[in-house]
């Protein structure tokens, strides 16, 4: 049945432009980082100090840094640690604040308080504060910095779900479920969960966007990735010193981060214009009442 | 009836341009509403009623057009008008009141706004005072008997059937000649109903004109003058409301008329 | 027709209540002390406006909602207490029909799916039988099988309906609360909807609660009627006409509109317009819109009286103008 829900919601997603060149963009970026060892002309970590800084040439399509690695290489080998570490933050993300979300809004009371008032911590605590904390402790590294914001940032998705499920389980077709003698699990898994999952999705799609940008940040100040390793912020941070003599250093990884954050982002609200739930409806009340036989 | 009509339209075709089809929501439909009579236009979902109506006023939007016609309002085509003479006539000439009358009133307006909202656009020179003692009258004579507290309500304060009749108290405040009532009571109680459907009785008897948009029988039978039966943008049957009662002209009013118990 | 003793009775509610508890002081009550017995076999009509908690009260009988106070009582067992999971067992026999809007159905739901939710937890039999009974159950109603692939918000009003009723009738319950079934669709589907519903009363036996604020459906198909008026029963009467007592019925009735325009009323109003509706603190319900309250009426709560075998009203007035009427025959 998920399968099938995924399958129409590509089918509408086709007519929604934006969203289509968002996820190409996103596809494209994927396969990119999935295949990176094949289209990378050279190692991303190979110093040659002979090769500094060379502007974008023949052999170093966008250039090399200041140890004269291939920029382009590095870019793409990028990929995987801002990708992977945005996607797997933000599935952790969904995995604590959705179901957290459900049991609030399902069984309310002095449960729903509690949960809720968590996440009103979560959502009020700053940031940077928590991230110099943990970073102070644990020392710096990109899965501590993840481990901030899933902290943080499960609680918009906690909420989210808790006003679906409250507004989905006082619907007639949740009642006519248990009239139908459907279990509990059944109604809140195929009757609340399901229906609550699209603005979910158009969250996360969002969520994955800001993740990129903020890791990318603390990166560049030196509390995420660590050089060497190939990572978008760390790539910004290097590229400091050179801001003068060579700005194009500065310019790629900014322009990669802009567009696969606008990808993201553009395909969300291509998400949320999609699967408003107004789109059947609309349909069925042009068409009218059936004829009189 | 030897009355000129106070509303009359001619050949009236409102299209609606989609993607892939044109839908012909009005398609060439005419008719004539006198004063002090009302006029019932019956139809069951998708006949087109509503944007019949919604065309009497200019109300249609893209990709909705009105793409022939006349509608005549005191002998004046109202499709030639611009849009700055047809302010003038909305609300001020002809009024109207939907099926959910919570919704059309704006919710952070007092009720004393939206009064004050129909004199303003209406320009008469008027002392808040005098304004004031005018909207108690209109609305005592919608039934609204607590007039202080209801100038002072919220619209969502007030239950359904009140806000109805606010809303045909500003079409009396706008001393409009014509009111269009579309589906004024299908959301309401049948106590409600009644009241309202009283009112509306006493406008027409002091002379209102009525347009009555509706699917209940019910309530054309017990309060419509004249009946047009509207099918698929079309007029498929017209006449007196004893006449079309009595000996429907077309095999969909038959239909309805058949299922009546 | 009629069995022995206690057997007659399919469903009792026994002083029974419905409040939701609100930060503010008074409470509200939903339905107020009700007592009523459905018969096997009977088609029970619940009539009155929106608000006066005739919704609330068939899904209290259904245990979708839990009562206050009171007790229910289904088939001889009192289902009061009963928990989530005691109630699945017995919900086989006891269904719903919603009103035919989307909101009664899964949006990510195909008919098919809607139907076999109810089969799929009571029965074990293969995928392919329990389509066979779908597609007979929706022939029964009027629709084919190209049906078992569209979703709710494909549907008009009347295919909703039809839908939600082989949704419910698919486990051959015993009761059925039918809420509303009739309104929001035309006369044409109505007429064709009521039908349905009485053949298949006749070919299932099944014991109807129609709920409903359409007097004239409700006449058509009932063998009794309760009015509700904010959370009491005011009368309870075999078929609202010329015999009915209680002056909110009578309201009810004149604000009935005939589709005759021979038979056109002059006064339709027969209540004091825009009350506010709560129920009073002392005495009758309907005071505060009632044209001929009296001082009784202001400090007593009237009970439901029996006038005959099974016409009830609670009224003060109705004991009183029997008088008169019995003094007029002197």
């Amino acid at each position: 049945m998920v399968i099938i829900f995924k399958s129409s919601l590509l089918v509408k997603l086709k007519k929604k432009k934006s969203a289509v060149v968002g996820f190409v963009i996103i596809i494209a970026f994927v396969l990119a980082g999935i295949f990176a060892p094949v289209i990378s002309p050279h190692d991303p970590y190979a110093v040659d100090i002979t090769q500094k800084l060379l502007k974008p040439c023949g052999e170093f399509p966008l250039g090399t840094d200041q140890l004269g690695r291939c920029i382009l290489s590095r870019l793409i080998y990028g990929i995987r640690t801002s990708l992977t570490t945005a996607i797997l933050a933000t599935v952790l993300m969904l995995a604590i604040g959705v179901p957290l979300g459900i049991i609030a809004g399902y069984v309310g009371g002095w449960i729903d308080n509690v949960i809720m008032r968590l996440a009103d911590m979560a959502s009020t605590f700053p940031s940077s504060l928590l991230a110099l904390t943990i970073v102070g402790v644990l020392g710096p590294s990109i899965v501590n910095i993840m481990i901030v914001f899933i902290v943080l940032w499960w609680a918009p998705f906690a909420r989210i779900t808790r006003s679906m499920v409250i507004k989905l389980k006082e619907k007639e077709f949740v009642m006519a479920a248990i009239a139908a003698g459907s279990s509990q699990t059944a109604i809140i898994l195929r009757h609340i969960t399901l229906n609550a999952i699209s603005p979910i999705i158009v969250l996360a799609t969002l969520r994955i966007a800001a993740v990129i940008i903020h890791v990318a940040g603390f990166s560049f100040i030196g509390l995420g990735s660590q050089p060497p390793i190939a990572d978008w912020g760390v790539m910004l941070s290097d590229s400091r010193q050179y801001l003068i003599s060579q700005p194009l250093m500065l310019l790629w990884p900014g322009v990669t981060i802009m567009l696969v954050v606008f990808a993201f982002n553009i395909l969300g609200e291509g998400l949320n214009a999609v699967l408003a739930p107004a789109s059947g409806y609309a349909l069925a009340v042009k068409e009218g009442d059936e004829p009189h036989d | 009836m030897t009355d000129q009509p106070v509303l009359s339209i001619k050949n009236l075709k409102t299209y609606f341009y989609l993607e892939d089809r044109v839908i012909k929501a009005v398609d060439g439909v005419s008719l004539d509403v006198y004063r002090g009579r009302i006029t019932a236009i019956i139809g069951g979902s998708g006949s087109g009623k509503s944007v019949l109506s919604l065309s009497i006023l200019k109300l249609i939007d893209n990709p909705g057009k009105i793409i022939d016609g006349e509608i005549c309002l005191d002998g004046v085509n109202i499709r030639t008008l611009r849009e700055k003479q047809l302010l003038q006539i909305r609300g001020n000439e002809i009024s109207m009141i939907f099926q959910e009358p919570t919704s059309s009133l704006n919710p952070v307006l007092k009720v004393k706004s939206h009064l004050f909202e129909v004199i303003h656009t209406h320009r008469r020179a008027i002392s808040n005072q005098a304004a004031i003692n005018k909207f108690r009258e209109v609305l005592v004579r919608v039934g609204l008997k607590n007039t202080d507290q209801i100038l002072e309500s919220y619209p969502f304060e007030l239950s359904g059937g009140m806000c109805q009749r606010v809303m045909v108290a500003m079409g009396l405040l706008a001393q409009s000649q014509i009111l269009i009532a579309d589906e004024p009571t299908s959301s309401l109680d049948l106590t409600t109903q009644a009241a309202i459907l009283e009112e509306l009785m006493h406008l027409k008897n002091e002379g209102m004109a009525i347009i009555l948009i509706t699917h209940d029988l019910g309530v054309v039978a017990q309060m419509a003058d004249d009946v047009y039966v509207l099918k698929d943008g079309k007029i498929v049957d017209s006449g007196t409301v004893y006449d079309v009662f009595a000996s429907p002209g077309h095999e969909y009013t038959k239909s309805l008329l058949a299922a009546i118990f | 027709m009629m069995k022995m003793g206690g057997n007659m009775n399919l469903l009792e509610i026994n002083n029974l209540y419905k409040c939701y508890d609100h930060k503010e002081k008074p409470k509200v009550y939903a339905v107020y002390n009700t007592n009523l017995t459905i018969k096997r076999g009977e088609i029970l009509g619940l009539v009155g406006e929106s608000g006066c908690g005739k919704s609330t009260l068939g899904r209290l009988l259904l245990k979708l909602e839990q009562p206050s106070h009171g007790r229910i009582i289904f088939n001889q067992q009192d289902i009061t207490d009963y928990s989530f999971n005691q109630m699945r067992k017995i919900r086989s026999s006891m269904q719903m029909v919603f009103q035919g809007n989307a909101n009664a159905f899964n949006p990510h739901f195909t008919v098919e799916q809607i139907i076999a939710e109810p089969l799929n937890n009571y029965n074990s039999e293969s995928k392919e039988q329990k389509r066979e009974k779908i597609i007979a159950m929706l022939e029964r109603v009027g629709l084919d099988q190209t049906y078992l692939t569209r979703y709710g918000h494909e549907m008009s009003g009347g295919q909703r309906q039809r839908v939600g009723i082989a949704r419910a009738l698919i486990l051959h319950p015993e009761f059925v609360v039918c809420d509303e079934a009739v309104s929001s669709i035309d006369y044409a589907m109505k007429k064709q909807i009521l039908t349905l519903l009485t053949d298949l009363k006749q070919q299932f036996g099944l014991t109807y609660l129609f709920i409903s604020h359409d007097i004239a459906a409700v006449n058509k198909l009932c063998d009794r009627v309760v009015v509700m008026y904010l959370g009491n029963i005011v009368e309870i009467i075999p078929n609202i006409n010329e015999n009915i007592q209680h002056p909110y019925t009578t309201v009810l009735l004149a604000a009935t509109l005939i589709p005759d325009p021979k038979k056109r009323e002059k006064n339709r109003v027969l209540f004091k317009d825009s009350e506010e509706l709560k129920i009073p603190e002392r005495g009758c319900v309907f005071q505060n819109r009632c044209l001929y309250t009296q001082e009784v009426c202001q400090t007593e709560a009237p009970a439901l009286v029996a006038k005959s075998q099974e016409h009830f009203v609670a009224c003060h007035l109705s004991s009183l103008s029997l008088n008169f009427a019995e003094e007029r025959r002197k």
